[in-house]
């Protein structure tokens, strides 16, 4: 190759890794435009489940106060107040008013009616949840979900399985779509997608400290979870968070007068942006919470079984997969 | 911790293979790269990552052919720009390893020595999205066009620039970066530049 062609192939090459250098270096963020809408959950009290003579209720302490708490939190963090609909026993007297299945569906069909395919739309829910063997079927349980009886039971048609709740949310007119479920057995909820949970949904065996790498652990199931990636599985789900996974309980504890969950994810809204880019996402939000789960809650419950279940005392928040996120609070 | 820890068995993975004899056309080399994907799916935003990579890689020369390329990289990619509406996509981190075949050409003889490469191949990737529980793996394919300065050392640097697609599911990546190398082991000359015979006549 003579001169001109020289420099002219030298240039080309200059240009491009310049051109690359640019790229890498440019890097602006755009303000973000979406009109978002809650439906914000909280159950406390599942009528009168005292029972005389036991020595645990059935009945929570803090569900309420995650749920005003969330609303509280949501408004403050770009979620307009007017668009966020917040149901706690203590924020209604009578069952119209109240967190039911019946109300739950009702205000997911006002979106279905309302809400734009550009809007977000975000369900949170916090209070029991329970785990059906018979059907392999995990539900969490709003008002009226458990019997007002003395001897206390479930009706599984009040409860809203994953399923259910699936079927809702389709009907929104909308792919941008948060459920944050602070129950036990909640990891039921969350589709990891083509990706694979590596902790087990019982997290209390990796009581020995050996949690492994999520990249070696890909490593070890290569060809099932390239196989999995060939799925191509739905590009948007919700973006789902759970307190637990589906094996195991979620606490609420009166030192945070939350459960652990929610306490991290409103401190999360604070402090998670890891990036300080002024938004938080769904995945910064759950990293915050994974990162302060040890040392608030795991690292006094290692080894500790509950005394009511007899499943482990320590447990792990999840979220679903796929390589898409969303903005969950604004800075 | 993990990921620097992977990144250093990386490096030591390089540094041993580097050190073994290399008769024949065997070379080795140590690369970092900083890269530029953009990730997108059906009707849904292309938005821009950032990211970074250190490889290490063997070949087989054979004059200006190199029919075979082994590279593993370990690299990490940070969350997407974000769109207007709030979504965005994640950051991944993860191993990958490739094979490439290419070819290699002189067309700088008279400045630095320097020569062009192009190589292309396919890749396999473990990965794990980052602060999560989340493994996936998923394949690629590759294209690099390289320019080797001094190539006529028996160390040389080089710089790249390495083109990555990803089929992650539903989700398509598409990665262009700028690489530096270091490449260890006997040179190999292209044959656009054959060395002069003994004896020739004029």
């Amino acid at each position: 190759m003579k001169g001109p062609a020289r420099s002219a192939a030298l240039g080309a090459f200059i240009y491009l890794a310049l051109l690359a250098a640019a790229l890498l270096g440019a890097c602006s963020m755009g303000k973000v435009s979406t009109t978002r809408h809650a439906l914000v959950y909280g159950v406390s009290l599942y009528q009168s489940m005292y029972v005389e003579g036991e020595d645990y209720t059935n009945n929570l302490t803090y569900s309420d106060n995650d749920a005003v708490s969330m609303g509280s939190i949501l408004a403050a963090a770009g979620w307009e107040e007017a668009n966020i609909r917040v149901r706690a026993r203590g924020s209604g007297t009578t069952t119209s008013t109240l967190p039911t299945k019946a109300n739950l569906f009702a205000d997911l069909d006002d979106l279905a009616a309302s809400v734009s395919s550009s809007d977000t739309v975000l369900i949170y829910f916090s209070g029991h949840g329970t785990y059906r063997s018979s059907t392999d079927t995990t539900y969490f349980i709003p008002y009226l979900g458990i019997s007002d009886e003395a001897s206390p039971s479930l009706y599984y048609s009040l409860c809203v399985s994953p399923a259910e709740l699936a079927a809702k949310l389709e009907e929104l007119p909308t792919d941008k779509v948060f459920v944050i479920l602070d129950t036990c057995y909640s990891g039921g909820f969350v589709d990891t997608g083509s990706a694979t949970d590596t902790a087990p949904q019982n997290y209390g065996i990796f009581d020995d400290g050996t949690e492994p790498s999520t990249v070696l652990y890909a490593l070890g199931n290569f060809g099932e979870l390239l196989s999995d990636n060939a799925d191509r599985y739905n590009a948007t789900p919700p973006i789902t968070i759970s307190a637990a996974g589906a094996e195991e309980l979620s606490y609420e504890n009166p030192y945070y007068s939350h459960g652990i969950f929610t306490y991290l994810l409103l401190e999360s809204a604070e402090n998670g942006d890891s990036n300080n880019d002024g938004y938080i996402t769904a995945s910064e939000s759950y990293g915050y919470i994974l990162n302060r789960f040890e040392s608030v809650w795991n690292s006094q419950y290692y080894s500790s079984i509950d005394p009511v279940s007899g499943l482990y005392a320590d447990y792990l928040p999840r979220i679903s997969g796929g390589a898409r996120d969303l903005v969950l609070f604004e800075d | 911790m993990r990921r620097v820890s992977a990144v250093l068995l990386t490096l030591a993975l390089g540094s041993s293979l580097a050190a073994l004899p290399s008769p024949g056309g065997f070379r080795f080399d140590l690369s970092a790269y900083a890269a530029l994907p953009v990730t997108w799916y059906a009707d849904g935003p292309a938005l821009r990552h950032s990211g970074w990579g250190a490889s290490a890689g063997a070949e087989y020369e054979l004059e200006a052919w190199v029919p075979g390329r082994l590279e593993l990289s370990y690299f990490g990619y940070a969350p997407s720009a974000i769109s207007e509406g709030g979504e965005l996509y994640r950051a991944w981190h993860g191993l990958r390893v490739a094979a490439l075949a290419g070819y290699r050409f002189e067309p700088f003889e008279a400045l630095w020595s320097s020569r062009l490469g192009l190589l292309a191949g396919g890749a396999l990737t473990a990965a794990g999205y980052t602060d999560t529980n989340l493994a996936f793996a998923y394949p690629s394919l590759l294209a690099e066009l390289r320019l080797d300065l001094a190539a006529e050392r028996e160390s040389f640097l080089w710089i790249g620039l390495p083109f990555e697609y990803m089929f992650r599911g539903a989700f398509r990546t598409a990665s262009l970066g700028l690489a530096l190398g270091w490449r260890m082991g006997p040179v190999a000359r292209a044959p656009s530049r054959p060395a002069p015979r003994k004896g020739a006549r004029r």
